[in-house]
């Protein structure tokens, strides 16, 4: 196979591989949080997620172990946590101003420098930007597309001739 | 014409590749075996008079890639015998097993590491965590002449990584290099990690945490010159920023370097320094000039004990703020009594500046019980302060971890 006939393929491999892509933690908590502070905008997932990597294993911001505290395990226990944290004037980067109302006043609960949550939005990362809906593919279903995208280019490859 | 070496042996790794047989293979090893991975930073290999990192490693600075050598070490001192002597090899060291033998130039590689944890924050109840794809990469270097170039891909197991290239799909690594007087030093450009500190694979240890240099995905894009000699080994790096990350408001740029010297067989004294500016802070969410320096040992001084320590100074300066000085530190004592079998100790503290000291401890231990493979159990306890408060922390983690 010469550079050129692999470059011509490339594009394939990275097409399908793009399709099955991205997978990204479905957006439940942010709706909960500004709704029942009455926030009027969704805090950015980096407000509990360290370095705004969201799974369950990275709620370790100061305001994520603040709720864990208060017994945030999961969706259903997220309001509970809440009505906790903002009952105990809990100050997670203890600047002297409660985290709920660091929150309404769109200012970041883990930052003692008062930085805002509303004039700048959290980083992207990576080639995809999109926002997908509930369902989208798994990483194992975009590791299986890339693999049998390869399997396919290489047993076409088999049968071309010369 | 003949083709030009470079492109023969290129072709020829990519046909490999490509091959249907090749293919299944990896396929089958990620998702059956679904064990893969080179051996990490293992800084204890002192032990074995290992003060260099380059004997066993690709990357001169150490983890990653391992070369021939570092595999049938891998096979000699790194796994339980089980009473079969250590000087024999198994075939099953090279890669996949030894299923596949890599063409001349072509080094791959790959892990696999799920994890099962459980966390406890404060008085709440433990907290139950799997992650089947805590670690799932693939890696290769091809090597021709004084030419290398590295790419690794892998599956992340959270949304957001700074590695990420689509989705989940991340690429902790990607670089090219060049070996200059017989690859005594390395000149490279591309995504690499951080020189800083004891390259360590507790990635959320505060000393890696805290200065952003772990292995897990904190690599930034920029040009590294490493220096491997007798003795001696340090790389600096100029830091261009991670172009994973958008808008580039994110992206540090600085430096980084780690120079490491070998006082001897067993003992290695090192210094770090790293000085970067974000125009917004990934943490911070401001624009923040952070600065760590610090220094570091490894000390062997008897085969089944070593001894590893790191202290790094932490400097935070944000507009409008006094700027905050703290401190990282780190001591563990890892020993394996057994070969194969280890017992880690670890001490830390953290102070990120005018707030009260965090301090951990963690107790873990390691059993590398077959070729390529090895299980780990942590139980990690932190009193963390944050802002006015001070929260116990306590989790208990078991990882698989295996490697092709």
């Amino acid at each position: 196979m010469s550079l050129k006939s692999l470059s011509a393929r490339l594009p394939l491999v990275l097409g399908v591989a793009l399709l099955a892509a991205p997978a990204r933690a479905v957006p439940e908590f942010p709706p909960v949080i500004a709704d029942q502070l009455q926030l009027g905008y969704d805090p950015p997932c980096s407000v509990c997620h360290f370095e705004n990597k969201t799974a369950s294993v990275t709620v370790t911001t100061p305001f994520g172990y603040a709720l864990r505290d208060r017994g945030l395990t999961g969706r259903e226990s997220l309001p509970g946590a809440l009505t906790r944290l903002a009952d105990d004037h809990a100050d997670s980067d203890g600047d002297g101003v409660a985290d709920t109302v660091e929150l309404k006043d769109h200012t970041d609960p883990n930052s003692r420098a008062n930085a805002s949550l509303v004039d700048v939005a959290d980083p992207n990362v990576g080639c995809s930007t999109a926002w997908p809906s509930r369902g989208a593919a798994t990483p194992l279903a975009q590791l299986l597309a890339v693999a049998g995208a390869a399997l396919m280019l290489a047993r076409r490859r088999r049968r071309t001739p010369g | 014409m003949a083709p030009h070496p470079f492109e023969e042996l290129s072709l020829s790794s990519l046909r490999l590749l490509l091959a249907p047989r090749f293919c299944l293979a990896l396929l089958f090893a990620l998702l059956t075996l679904s064990f893969a991975g080179q051996a990490h930073a293992y800084a204890w290999m002192i032990r074995h008079d290992y003060s260099r990192c380059s004997t066993c490693h690709l990357d001169p600075s150490g983890a990653g890639l391992l070369t021939d050598y570092g595999r049938d070490q891998s096979d000699e001192v790194l796994r339980m015998r089980y009473g079969s002597p250590a000087g024999e090899t198994s075939s099953t060291s090279g890669f996949l097993l030894g299923l596949v033998k890599e063409p001349s130039g072509l080094t791959l590689g790959g892990q696999f590491r799920p994890m099962f944890m459980e966390l406890k924050v404060g008085s709440a109840p433990f907290a139950s965590d799997t992650v089947p794809l805590m670690q799932t990469e693939l890696q290769g270097e091809l090597d021709v002449r004084h030419f290398r170039a590295n790419l690794s891909l892998g599956i992340a197991p959270t949304d957001g990584s700074g590695a990420a290239i689509t989705g989940r799909f991340i690429s902790r690594e990607h670089w090219v290099g060049y070996g200059i007087s017989d690859d005594r030093f390395l000149l490279r450009v591309g995504r690499i990690n951080l020189p800083f500190g004891v390259r360590s694979i507790e990635h959320t240890l505060w000393v890696r945490r805290a200065t952003r240099t772990d292995l897990n995905d904190t690599q930034q894009h920029g040009v590294a010159l490493a220096f491997d000699g007798s003795g001696i080994r340090a790389e600096v790096m100029a830091i261009a920023g991670n172009y994973q990350i958008r808008p580039d408001a994110y992206r540090e740029r600085g430096y980084s370097l780690s120079a490491e010297y070998a006082a001897a067989p067993r003992l290695a004294l090192g210094v770090s320094s790293l000085a970067t500016h974000a125009a917004r802070d990934l943490l911070l969410k401001t624009s923040n000039t952070r600065q760590a320096h610090g220094v570091f040992a490894r000390y062997a001084p008897w085969e089944p004990l070593v001894l590893m320590g790191e202290g790094d100074v932490l400097v935070q300066h944000t507009p409008g703020s006094p700027t905050l000085v703290g401190l990282a530190s780190m001591l563990q004592a890892d020993v394996e009594p057994i070969q194969g079998l280890h017992f880690m100790l670890t001490g830390e503290t953290y102070t990120p500046g005018k707030q009260a000291q965090s301090y951990g401890g963690w107790l873990g231990s390691a059993w590398f019980f077959a070729p390529h493979a090895d299980v780990r159990l942590d139980f990690m306890r932190r009193s963390e302060i944050f802002g006015p408060m001070r929260l116990p922390v306590t989790a208990a983690i078991a990882q698989l971890h295996v490697y092709l």
